[in-house]
């Protein structure tokens, strides 16, 4: 029975079900907020999840893991970010439901009381501030700074792995080119966060929780960080083991495992597997098909999104804002799109031009 | 506003607030305070300060004072002693120059007057030869003027031979002088470390306010008591990202008295250096302030902490323990984890990567006898000691004339299974291993062996046994008696006669239980060789096979044709019965096919097989098989002379990095270098197990069947070699007398001396493990060479090693074999025992005085009143008489003539057996300057000149002695002749 439960969750987490499973999982959640934003749903999943982990720790390679103290934070961070998320929409639904009945949403009746800064505010956050201080000394000395044994220059560690808060990323390399998951892709999702502010200029919900009032903002942003964020460093941190491979939270992490890469272009695809040709000698000729799609995702997207789907917010933005708000939101979706084209088709690179270093 | 503000209530009131900060301060402070302490209390502070308790406990304290109270008067003593001798040094030294000059000026003269007066004596040589030719009348003239030039010729040599004696004598005297100097100097550092370590030790444990305001938190930086203690070892490095740097050992941090007597029964870290008197103590010849620690135990030289320092623990049981109490983890990163306990000797190779035999290290001299026994320098290339055996010899017999010994179900029988024939045996197992004893192994292992007996006994060449006198009918009885009796048992082991050996190491006949005997056991020989092939074996091993070790016992041949019958009774009844099956042809094909593949195209190959026919295709598997198992490794074979090494270099094997090791599935530490190397030798094919590999891709090394504790010895001197991490000038100086030691030792290994002659070093014997078949008779055994290099004079030990036939003891039943040495062993051997012994080589002065007539006639009174000729009188083996011992008039060639003043005032002393009796023993045992008690009536009862009168006369009067015939330095022409029938030469 556990041997077979064990079994089942190893399956599960294979990163392409892992994966999908959170997509499926956002969806419904967005959905079905109402039902899931009542506390004794959230008091249910907090009791499971804990359950669930008692008798995951009794396997030893999962303890393992799982008991790292590198590995606290991740906890914090699920749990933390798991609250939070549900607080938010939990009070996002009541204002809601406040709204519908014309009255004033929750934030609105708590800041009609007035405190004073001293103390209620200052003395707190100075209480609060000693002691988080005083956790903290005590976290660093009774779990001692998780460092390695001294280093040794002739040993590669088989895991290499980045600090926790890039995992995320980590995971992106595994799919794209270095150059576009080390630089393109993390600079992209500064520069989108920095100009967030001048894209979404809706004052709804300044101040106080909603759901309905941004409904597709909530949607997407939550999507972005929570999804391809957040899920991805725990994936990263959990099951990915030696050499990068993925590991099941009940498997041993083997550094000897073996997995075959046989991942191949969509250029070989079209020339050798479809034409039945060799690969043309001319880069552009032999690109042309990955480039032609890439250049109709990028271009031909948003115009057409714009003239249909979109239209209302094409309306609302003009055609330099929305084209920029449009193009983030396309790449930011590509990371999925390239995911799956990857598991399914085990396609390495929809542009593949390693002579100038280009690969997308 | 001021309204609103009193309507409006703050929503907690201060004092809660307040009373909360006032919590949470107080947790704050509490919380740092931790961390500082937490900050200062490092786990070796507590293993000081525990120690500083232990040394201010009033008797360990007494002990540390009174030691070094004991030290500071001997060091007293011994600056004053050189004071002294520097003071009169210069004097002295200055009074010889003198001398030298005045005795140079003397041999100057001498040598001039000898030179002139040998001129005139060659012209008169000439003048007097050319009268006798031309017949002139003046011949009886110049004849006369001839001699008297002569005995002037005779009269100055002698002056200027005295001369050159003095001045020679006033050289050594001038280097006596300098070295006592010397080692008084040395002396003087040695003491003076250990006065200081025991002065830091007195101070700094002293619990006072002194000490304890040094060692108070944040003070501490200026100079507190309790510190991280370390040396900075010049010479012996660390490598950190291809940079050599000096190490430095912080070991002593924790353990703190390990180079400091008197806590030998603390436990650890608190102890003594279990061999302080070897390593780590002041007065040692490896002190810890320049040799550190981790230059044997290895680990992390500069961690104070335990996990991180690379502790190793012996065994799970330990690292539980350790685990429980320390945290302790084994890291993946660390290079150099400390070598298990067990195997520290091995690091002893980085310096003394030359020697022997090392004094003091039992399991590593264990194990090189065992790696030179076993034969795995055959495969593998070590440095130092086992290269230069690797270009000797090799480890097993030569199968060049293998048809002419066995026949070719032998061989199969034997290379499918040698245990089954031979369970003592030292030939590894290649099949039915680890790695392929499933049913298409065996299949493919039963080609394999068909094809390589094939081989081997067509590439042998033709051999006709000496033809010993026709009408011997040997007897078995008789040749049972005679193998104990002539000494084969110092190599050999045979059921019938068991033996109890010694526990002790140091008693005689003590064989280290991990090292296999020298020559195979004799058990089987009767389900082995014919008759024929046997005796002539016996009575030659040589003739046979000319690079053997095994010696002639100079047997008749009545006595070899007994021995022989004796050993063919002995048979292995199992094994004959076993028969080996019959290979499959397909098989074969498929097994050659795959070598063939490997050199052409998959249908050239098959083409190539199918014009084989059955022999060339067992010829060309066989040739394969033997070169791919290695076989000519250790036996020499036809067709493989210049076959190379075909195993891993491991000449730093012991710092390969953890990392490149494969440890497969074998549940062993993976981190543990050693644990690697350990069940690599003990079963070496074990990492296959579970795998699926095919032939080519599995280990080939084949299966010793080593036990744990000689796997243990192997693994520790395959643990020694290590990367160069020691300067030159740290090593163990291979200097002239060493030289001399090493490469007698090598000899000495070659034709296991030892297992007959005890050797003795520092009151300790080793070798001669035939004794221990001689428990009450001692002296029926072979001698023991105690002292020898002082004994025996150079040219005669030369002489004798290369011609054995004189008989000096005779008594004795066992023999002196005839081992054909050459020349460059035999004066190797002679100088080794020289070396050894700390005696001059080679030695040519005068051994005795001249004795007057008078003295003459007192001696011979004196030898007749105690009867020495009783003893030494008799001559041949007949008339070996109860005490017989070897006789007077060989003694004038043989022995040196202070070792027989030495000899005769204690016997005992030299050699603990000796039926010698003391004669003129001491008048009190105890003191060996009380007077010596003479034999009364001769020499006015002087015991000294008693002494020297009967030496003197012994080198004089001795009569004419036996010394050895020329040496027959060459074999007997018919040795390694094949053809040879004649056995004249090999008589007597």
């Amino acid at each position: 029975m556990n041997d077979w439960l064990r079994d089942i969750v190893n399956f599960l987490s294979n990163p392409s079900i892992f994966f999908t499973g959170c997509v499926v999982a956002w969806v419904l959640i967005m959905k079905y907020y109402r039902i899931w934003t009542e506390p004794k749903f959230i008091k249910g999943v907090l009791i499971g999840s804990i359950v669930f982990l008692l008798w995951a720790l009794l396997d030893k390679n999962f303890a393992k893991e799982a008991l790292k103290p590198d590995n606290v934070p991740i906890w914090i961070m699920t749990y933390s970010v798991g609250f939070f998320f549900w607080l938010a929409m939990r009070r996002g639904y009541l204002n809601d439901n406040l709204a519908a009945e014309g009255k004033p949403n929750l934030e609105k009746q708590e800041s009609d009381k007035k405190v004073y800064t001293w103390p209620d505010l200052v003395y707190i956050e100075l209480i609060c501030m000693v002691m988080f201080t005083a956790f903290l000394i005590v976290w660093s000395i009774y779990l001692k700074a998780p460092l390695e044994d001294p280093a040794n220059s002739g040993v590669t560690p088989a895991v290499a792995k980045a600090p926790w808060y890039f995992l995320g990323l980590q995971e992106i390399l595994v799919y794209y080119d270095p150059w576009m998951a080390g630089v393109v892709l993390p600079g992209m999702i500064v520069v989108g966060l920095v100009a967030m502010p001048y894209f979404d200029t809706n004052p709804k919900g300044n101040g106080y929780y909603t759901i309905k009032e941004r409904f597709w903002a909530l949607w997407t942003f939550g999507f972005g960080f929570i999804i391809l964020w957040i899920a991805l460093i725990f994936l990263g941190t959990f099951m990915r083991g030696p050499g990068w491979n993925f590991f099941g939270p009940f498997e041993y992490w083997d550094t000897h495992k073996v997995v075959a890469l046989s991942n191949i272009n969509l250029s070989e695809i079209i020339w050798v597997f479809g034409l039945k040709t060799g690969l043309p000698s001319n880069i552009l000729i032999r690109e042309s098909v990955g480039i032609v799609l890439v250049l109709l995702y990028m271009g031909l997207l948003p115009p057409l999104l714009g003239a249909t789907v979109l239209k209302r917010l094409y309306n609302d933005m003009g055609f330099l804002r929305y084209n920029l708000l449009v193009t983030l939101l396309l790449v930011m979706l590509s990371l999925p799109i390239k995911m799956y084209l990857r598991w399914v088709f085990n396609l390495k690179y929809i542009v593949s031009i390693p002579e100038y270093m280009f690969n997308l | 506003m001021s309204n609103n503000e009193n309507q409006q209530e703050a929503a907690y009131s201060t004092r809660t607030l307040s009373k909360w900060f006032a919590i949470s301060s107080i947790i704050l402070l509490l919380v740092t305070l931790w961390a500082a302490i937490q900050d200062y209390e490092r786990p070796w502070k507590a293993y000081q300060r525990q120690s500083h308790k232990i040394a201010t406990a009033i008797s360990e304290r007494k002990l540390l004072e009174a030691t070094n109270a004991m030290n500071i008067s001997k060091l007293n003593g011994i600056e004053s002693e050189i004071v002294e001798v520097e003071s009169k040094i210069s004097v002295i030294v200055d009074e010889i120059d003198e001398k030298i000059k005045k005795l140079e000026a003397t041999l100057y003269i001498a040598t001039k007057d000898y030179q002139i007066a040998k001129g005139i004596h060659d012209e008169n040589h000439y003048w007097l030869e050319e009268a006798i030719r031309k017949k002139t009348p003046e011949v009886d003239e110049k004849l006369k003027a001839y001699k008297a030039e002569a005995e002037k010729v005779d009269r100055l040599k002698k002056l200027q031979d005295d001369a050159m004696i003095a001045r020679d004598g006033a050289l050594e005297d001038k280097k006596d002088i300098l070295s006592k100097a010397k080692s008084l100097e040395d002396r003087r550092i040695s003491l003076e470390r250990s006065r200081d370590t025991l002065k830091k030790a007195i101070e700094n444990t002293e619990l006072n306010i002194v000490n304890v305001v040094r060692n108070a938190p944040i003070l501490d930086f200026i100079a507190p008591t309790v510190k991280v203690q370390q040396v900075i070892l010049h010479g012996l490095y660390d490598e950190y990202f291809f940079n050599k740097v000096p190490r430095v050992d912080r070991c002593m941090t924790c353990h703190v008295n390990s180079n400091t007597a008197g806590y030998e029964n603390f436990p650890q870290p608190f102890t003594t250096h279990s061999k302080l008197h070897l390593i780590a103590g002041a007065e040692s010849p490896h002190p810890v302030e320049t040799f550190g620690c981790t230059v044997c135990h290895a680990g992390v030289p500069q961690s104070v902490d335990f996990t991180n320092a690379a502790h190793t623990p012996k065994d799970f049981e330990q690292a539980a323990e350790w685990e429980a109490k320390y945290h302790y983890h084994r890291s993946h990163h660390i290079k150099t984890h400390m070598v298990p306990l067990k195997m520290t000797e091995g690091k002893c190779i980085q310096c003394h990567a030359k020697e022997v035999v090392l004094d003091g290290a039992p399991t590593l001299n264990a194990g090189m006898r065992i790696i030179e026994r076993v034969g795995c320098y055959g495969c593998h290339k070590f440095a130092g000691h086992f290269d230069q055996l690797y270009s000797e010899k090799k480890a097993g017999p030569s199968l060049e004339r293998i048809a002419s010994k066995v026949d070719e179900n032998w061989i199969k029988k034997w290379i499918w299974n040698p245990k089954s024939f031979r369970p003592s045996t030292l030939m590894p197992m290649f099949w039915q291993t680890h790695n392929n004893s499933d049913p298409d192994s065996i299949e493919r292992g039963k080609v394999e062996v068909d094809a390589i007996a094939h081989y081997l006994v067509k590439n042998s060449q033709k051999y006709v046994p000496l033809k010993l006198a026709s009408a011997v009918v040997g007897e078995s009885s008789r040749g049972k008696k005679l193998l104990k009796e002539v000494g084969c048992l110092g190599c050999h082991a045979v059921d019938d006669m068991p033996i109890d050996r010694p526990t002790d190491p140091k008693a005689l006949g003590y064989l280290d239980p991990r090292i296999p005997m020298f020559g195979p056991e004799l058990n089987q020989l009767g389900s082995k060789v014919s008759e024929e092939w046997l005796r002539s074996w016996l009575k030659q091993p040589k003739h046979y096979w000319a690079g053997t070790s095994m010696p002639s016992m100079k047997l008749s041949d009545q006595e070899a044709a007994d021995i022989a019958s004796y050993l063919l009774t002995k048979k292995n009844p199992d094994f004959e019965a076993a028969s080996m099956p019959q290979p499959d042809p397909e098989i074969r094909d498929g097994v050659i096919l795959e070598f063939l593949e490997a050199q052409m195209h998959r249908d050239t190959a098959k083409v190539k097989l199918a014009s084989m026919s059955l022999d060339d295709k067992k010829d060309y598997l066989g040739q394969k098989m033997i070169g791919t198992y290695g076989c000519y490794a250790c036996h020499a074979i036809l067709g493989f002379e210049n076959a190379p090494r075909i195993g891993a270099e491991l000449t730093i094997e012991g710092s390969k990095e953890v990392t490149k090791f494969v440890f497969d599935n074998v549940e062993i530490d993976h981190t543990s270098r050693e644990q690697w190397i350990y069940t690599k030798i003990r079963t070496p094919r074990i990492w296959d197990v579970g795998k699926k590999r095919d032939f080519a891709a599995k280990t080939k090394m084949p299966h010793f069947g080593l036990t744990h504790e000689q796997t243990n010895a192997v693994a520790t001197v395959v643990v020694g070699y290590e990367a160069e991490n020691v300067d030159e000038g740290r090593k163990a100086p291979v200097d002239g007398r060493k030289e001399d030691i090493i490469a007698g030792q090598r000899v000495v290994n070659r034709y296991n001396c030892v297992g007959c002659h005890a050797l003795q070093k520092e009151g300790a014997s080793y070798g001669g493990e035939i004794l221990a078949y001689y428990p009450n008779d001692i002296i029926e055994g072979p001698p023991q060479l105690y002292d020898q290099g002082n004994k025996t004079q150079s040219d005669w030990l030369f002489s004798y090693l290369k011609n054995t036939d004189v008989m000096i003891r005779p008594w004795l039943k066992i023999r002196m074999p005839t081992f054909y040495m050459s020349d460059e062993e035999a004066r190797l051997i002679t100088k080794y025992f020289a070396a050894y012994d700390d005696a001059p080589y080679p030695f040519n002065s005068s051994h005795a005085n001249p004795i007057s007539a008078a003295d003459i006639k007192q001696v011979e009174g004196l030898i007749g009143d105690t009867g020495c000729l009783s003893c030494h009188g008799v001559l041949k083996p007949g008339e070996a008489a109860e005490g017989a011992a070897p006789h007077f008039k060989n003694i004038k060639a043989r022995l040196k003539g202070d070792w027989v003043v030495k000899w005769m005032k204690n016997p005992n002393a030299i050699m603990p057996n000796t039926r010698m009796p003391g004669l003129w023993p001491l008048e009190n045992d105890e003191d060996p300057h009380s007077k010596r008690l003479a034999i009364p009536g001769y020499f006015n009862d002087d015991a000294d000149r008693q002494i020297e009168a009967v030496r003197d006369y012994l080198f004089q009067y001795g009569g004419e002695p036996t010394l050895p015939p020329p040496a027959k330095t060459v074999l007997p022409q018919n040795i390694g002749n094949s053809d040879a029938t004649s056995n004249e030469a090999m008589s007597r």
